[in-house]
């Protein structure tokens, strides 16, 4: 039988326009501006999804977005709050977590043994045997869960804003329009979100029978609409609480972050069920979820009604029922002086029976148990909490409607640091002291009564206008009056159970009692045992009554229990608004498509693709990387080392700067030499190298490896703003590129396209020059760390491709071919160098990978210098060394980060590890035990397979290992 | 107004220049510049001038602007004036839909009660570190952004995909 | 996502910032001892409360000064090194 009323003026939904849509296959007709749940109740289908653990039947619990046991899949989406999601033509839907449908679910026999699956059963129950725990894994993870992801899901690049305004109000409720109007007319720059697709709040539904609140609501609005500088968003959910007033809002589309300059928090309270035997069945649901059925979307909730109230907003529920044409059979209310104040004299008038100090003792359930069909009632002991079943009658009803508190919805006050109190004037957790700039005003603020609301959120909005300096009437606080909207202790005890708390995970008033028992009895730890809160709807309807069991069961105050934390998000946030679009930045050199073109590998080097190697013609990356490193040791190869740090040293005090930043020396170093850098931390660890090219007196060039370049330009900053020398930095590292041209052949290349002279007297190692190569302007570096015979070429990076190209048909004769960057790794092993970061760690200094040469003590100041001199001082404890494996060796290969043993015990780890095919050997570098460090000497590898494999300390560069 | 626009300058000429002689190097080669840190001001409509920071100075021309090859064929150094070498990506982004493109790339209020005439902000944009002003272009509002060459093939690419989902054009 | 002062370009979010250390200064290398050393390159006082602390404006290459409380997260103010005396004076 329908239960669509006639239309009412203010309702939701469009009459005009019909929408046909399936659920689990049968045929169902809605209007358009239907909720799921409302178009499938007016059709009079009550079982709308299966509960998680006992898989019992449920149907409208708040229509406030946490009905979880209501979630449908449409095929694409799953997990659809059927609740709120607006129902569209042609869909097929099906409730998640069942088998077979919501009204045959097979797993329905789990509640039957529910007894059997006590709260924290299976942290107990599938612990022993170990061995059956994967078993028991496979079953629980299969009924875990909810609704089953969609791997075709289509990917939407959802995107992320930044918006911003002086005032940004939470909640569009009479609390949050009221701010809104009067922070906007004094000139603010407003956002007013709510999570509901029409602005109003309660206005919209909480009528008690009458229209007022009604009223109030289109004045507010029309208000609103004419005022410029407020922007609304509704559908739009403040998804958490980031410092300095940062807030995500999700809507559908996307996640807009909105800076505010000041923040309302006006953003309601849930309403909170009293607990009851089978308070779950279909038909039993919360008062305001009653209303906003009958006033959003014209939908009656049942014919014969039962109100359990344990506050006075139930006797206005009731009204509103009266108003949508069902009968209301008993108003029981659970205080024992309850009466509902003015409303409870209409509600007489219109032969309303209304039992005070009783209660709903259980619900009773249809045959097939798939809803209720009638309540019983009996007398309550308010003081103790116990029903007084004597006299029990029961009355036959289709619906019970229940009212017995509120829950601040507080997340975000939480999240922004509030303290909260408890009020026992209103028997909820009030904010008690605030951070500056963030306001609370309505029913999160303790406050009920509609005009209170309304002046509470004008009373907000003078807090907000004095906050940002606007001037602004201080109005006194609002104070509730009256009876407490809340009850202490809505909760009936009963032998059998099944008076549920947590509806998400099935908990009952027992569970928490166990739980306590065995004692975990702090919220938290009850918390995780019992899982209560920790359902998709995150204790909206469930915190606060499991704070109210535990402080009774504890014999504590309320406040002495505490609440869990709130974290954010505030409510589930699809995967695909937090990925969205993201950035992801590169830097590419100006040679990235030549790399392109030529099949280049790449690798990320910082955030610099760089050309790892180039695999021709089906070769393995080995066989690549090997035959890039022959050619450059047998004729000439030419890799692009743009992306080395690049900064240029200027003014009189350049040389000085150098002298205090590095190890070295530089005041003494001649122009058109360079020198190599060692930079150093405080602690005398080695952080960086490189070279240092001089330029002029007052001008060094410096290049610095591609992964740290950023950071050593960075602490240059930072010393000169402790040192002020006369110097100026210039970062030129993206106006540079740089190439390198390295082999026998290099020269005989380069020098086709140079007037300058390269031979070993004009240009020796440890030189610069400044010259034109194939027309363009460059910096010649004699630099040799992938082999003796080679040149860096400095230009400006546009220029680079220029540059690269003649040099690629100069030596395309002479062998000439391109190598990357992990060939480069291959070649400076095979020369000897050491790279900090990969052959050094967090904790290595200089002494230890032999670099006392460069290490100047005798200068007046270097960073790390103080530390040098305690280090030297002591004995080394390990040692950095090159070393080989034996000739023709074969087995197992010892990888970088594989140990050194020595005696059984840890002495070192290998750092760099390699074949070369030009020198035919294994060759790396190790950490030793410094009594191991003579060449010669030999040490253990330990293998990932755990095999010793013997190693031989040598001399560097390695080729004399090819020559012996 | 075209909805979005998006045009690649990266080919301007440009000149940098810091150091605590750097204004006054300036002045004396005729360049005027602005008053303020981070601010920036058109030197008779064919030279742009940003002070970026307090001592740090880029110039860039515009069509027919010949400023920075005169200030680079100076090659004498001076103390206290330190040539910047740039090989900026540049872009302009114009139409109703810019600063709701802009929004999605930055964090910072861009809009005109935001950021001031004549204003220079030193940002993100994108994730990268990028140089942002207004300005007024033939009576249209207009974004100009600059970046780190390196990054241009990278903004180029978001500045596209964004301009072309939002029913803009590249150009 | 917190918002902190630049002295040079105002107001920005943090990830606009790269924290540098707490701001300490080093004992005088000539004379202190190796203990008194040691302990300026190792040990740091954890306890909540004021601090002067590195931040550096990435967009800008920006260091500068925060005096920040570590238990509250509230900076004080924010200057350039160089100015660092004469935001003392002003605060006298």
């Amino acid at each position: 039988m329908s239960l669509r009323n006639s239309y009412k003026p203010g309702e939701w939904i469009n009459r005009a326009k019909e929408i046909n849509f399936t659920f689990e296959g049968e045929a169902f007709t809605a209007f358009e501006g239907d909720t799921i749940s409302s178009a499938l109740w007016a059709a009079g289908q009550k079982v709308l999804g299966r509960s998680f653990k006992y898989h019992r039947p449920r149907g409208v619990l708040s229509l406030a977005n946490h009905d979880v046991n209501i979630l449908m899949t449409d095929g694409t989406d799953t997990n659809m709050r059927a609740d709120v999601v607006e129902v569209k033509d042609g869909m097929t839907l099906q409730a998640v977590n069942t088998i077979g449908g919501v009204k045959k679910d097979k797993n329905n026999y789990i509640d039957s043994i529910s007894p059997l699956l006590p709260v924290g059963f299976y942290y107990k129950a599938f612990h022993t045997p170990r061995k059956l725990f994967p078993f028991w894994e496979h079953m629980i993870r299969k009924a875990a869960g909810l609704g089953i992801v969609n791997f075709d899901y289509p990917r939407i690049l959802k995107r992320k804003l930044h918006t911003h305004c002086d005032l940004l109000i939470i909640g569009a409720g009479p609390s949050g329009l009221t701010a809104a109007c009067k922070a906007a007319s004094a000139g603010l720059q407003v956002t007013l979100i709510d999570e509901n697709r029409h602005l109003g709040g309660s206005l919209s539904y909480d009528h008690g029978g009458h229209k007022v609140s009604a009223e109030y609501g289109e004045d507010l609005l029309k208000k609103i609409e004419s005022l410029p500088n407020i922007t609304v968003r509704v559908g739009a959910y403040a998804a958490g609480y980031y410092p300095d007033h940062f807030i995500p809002i999700v809507e559908t589309g996307g996640i807009t972050k909105v800076r505010a300059k000041a923040v309302i928090v006006a953003s309601g309270a849930f309403e909170q069920p009293p607990v009851f035997r089978y308070n779950d069945l279909p038909g039993v649901m919360l008062g305001s979820a009653a209303q906003r059925l009958i006033y959003r979307y014209g939908v009656k909730p049942c014919h014969n009604g039962i109100v359990f109230t344990a506050n006075d907003y139930g006797y206005r529920v009731a009204l509103d029922l009266l108003a949508a044409g069902a009968n209301v059979l008993a108003v029981v209310d659970l205080r024992a002086g309850g009466n509902g104040g003015l409303h409870n004299l209409e509600l007489c008038k219109r032969g309303v029976k209304i039992y005070a100090g009783h209660c709903v003792y259980e619900a009773v359930a249809t045959s097939d148990k798939s809803k209720v069909r009638g309540a019983v009632i009996c007398a309550y002991d308010d003081k103790n909490n116990v029903a007084l079943t004597d006299n029990k009658f029961t009355v036959d009803c289709d619906g019970i409607v229940m009212s017995a508190g509120w829950a601040p919805a507080a997340a975000l006050l939480y999240q922004a640091g509030t303290a909260m109190q408890f009020d026992y004037d209103v028997q909820q957790f009030v904010p008690s002291r605030l951070l500056d700039g963030i306001f609370a005003a309505g029913k999160v603020n303790g406050i009920f009564e509609l005009d209170q609301r309304m002046r509470d959120g004008e009373r907000a909005a003078n807090d907000a206008l004095n906050y940002l300096g606007k001037l602004a009437v201080n109005t006194n606080a609002e104070k509730h009056s009256g009876g407490a909207p809340s009850h202490a202790y809505a909760m009936v005890p009963h032998p059998k159970g099944k008076n549920f708390v947590d509806f998400d995970e099935d908990i009952q008033i027992k569970d928490f009692e166990n739980a306590a028992k065995e004692g975990f009895d702090n919220i938290e730890l009850m918390k995780r045992f019992t899982t209560v809160g920790m359902g998709p709807s995150q204790g909206k309807h469930s915190n606060m009554n499991a704070i109210r069991i535990l402080a009774k069961i504890r014999g504590l105050p309320v406040e002495k229990i505490g609440t869990t934390t709130s974290r954010p998000f505030f409510h589930p946030t699809p995967m695909g608004h937090l990925g969205g679009r993201g950035f992801h930045p590169h830097r590419l050199t100006s040679l990235h498509d030549w790399h392109e073109a030529h099949g280049a590998v790449f690798t990320d080097i910082g955030a610099w693709k760089r050309a790892a190697y180039y695999p021709q013609f089906g070769q393995t990356k080995a066989d690549a990387i090997q035959a890039e490193a022959m050619a450059v040791r047998k004729s000439a190869g030419l890799i692009d080392v743009s992306s080395l740090g690049k900064i240029e040293v200027h003014g009189p005090a350049a040389a000085e700067f150098l002298e205090r930043f590095f190890t070295g020396k530089y005041a003494n170093q001649k122009i058109g030499t360079w020198r190599y850098t060692l930079l150093l931390d405080e602690a005398g660890v080695v952080v960086d190298d490189g070279v240092a090219s001089r330029v002029a007196d007052d001008l060094f060039y410096l290049s610095i490896g591609t992964a740290n370049a950023a950071m050593v330009y960075r602490e240059m900053q930072r010393c000169q703003q402790e040192w002020r020398l006369d110097i100026g930095l210039v970062n030129v590292t993206g106006a540079f590129g740089a190439i390198n041209i390295a082999g026998p052949a290099a020269r005989e290349i380069l020098s086709s396209l140079t007037e300058l002279d390269l031979s070993t007297e004009a240009f020796p190692l440890g030189h610069f020059r400044e010259t034109t190569v194939a027309n363009v302007p460059t910096k010649v570096i004699r630099a040799s760390f992938v082999s003796d015979m080679a040149y860096e070429l400095h230009s400006p990076m546009r220029q680079v491709p220029q540059l690269w190209n003649a040099l690629m048909d100069a030596g395309k004769q002479k062998g000439l071919r391109a190598f990357g960057s992990d060939t480069q790794r291959l070649l400076r092993l095979e020369m000897g160098h050491t790279i900090p970061g990969i052959d050094t760690d967090g904790l290595t200094n200089p002494y230890e990978i032999g670099a006392e040469w460069v290490i100047k003590m005798d200068k007046p100041y270097f960073v790390g210098q103080r530390s040098l001199s305690i280090l030297s001082k002591r004995p080394l404890r390990k040692q950095l060394v090159a070393f080989t494996l034996a000739a023709n060796f074969k087995g197992e290969v010892p990888l970088e980060c594989n140990l050194v043993i020595d005696s059984g015990e840890i002495a070192g780890r290998v750092t760099s590890i390699s074949y070369s095919k030009f020198i035919d050997r294994i060759i790396g570098f190790a950490y030793v035990a410094p009594a191991k460090k003579a060449v010669g000497s030999s040490f253990d590898i330990r293998t990932d397979n755990g095999l010793l494999v013997a190693a031989t300390v040598v001399a560097t560069p390695f080729f004399q290992l090819q020559e012996a | 107004m075209p909805i979005l626009r998006v045009i690649d300058l990266s080919a301007h000429e440009r000149y940098g220049v810091k150091g605590p002689q750097a204004a006054k190097w300036l002045a004396s080669h005729g360049v005027a510049t602005p008053k303020n840190a981070n601010a920036w001001v058109l030197n008779k409509g064919k030279t742009l001038v940003m002070r970026l920071g307090t001592s740090e100075f880029l110039i860039e021309d515009q069509t027919d602007g010949k400023t920075c090859e005169k200030l680079a064929s100076d090659t004498k150094r001076v103390v206290g004036v330190y040539k910047v070498p740039h090989a900026d990506a540049s872009y302009l982004l114009a139409g109703s839909e810019v600063l709701n493109m802009l929004s999605e790339l930055c964090s910072l209020d861009l809009g005109e009660s935001a950021l001031a005439e004549n204003e220079l902000v030193m940002t993100q944009l994108a994730g990268i570190s990028a140089t942002i002003l207004r300005q007024r272009m033939d009576k249209e509002t207009v974004y100009r952004v600059w970046c780190d060459g390196t990054y241009g093939v990278y903004m180029q690419h978001v500045l596209r995909n964004i301009a072309v989902e939002l029913g803009g054009s590249v150009a | 996502m917190k918002l902190l002062t630049c002295p040079i370009n105002g107001t920005r979010p943090l990830s606009e910032f790269i924290f540098g250390g707490e701001y300490r200064q080093a004992p005088d290398q000539n004379t202190c001892s190796d203990a008194e050393w040691a302990a300026y390159v190792h040990n740091r006082q954890g306890a909540p409360g004021d601090k002067k602390e590195w931040w550096y404006h990435s967009p800008s290459g920006t260091w500068f000064i925060a005096e920040r409380n570590t238990q509250t997260d509230k900076v004080a103010r924010t200057y350039l090194l160089a100015d660092a005396k004469k935001v003392v004076k002003e605060s006298k």
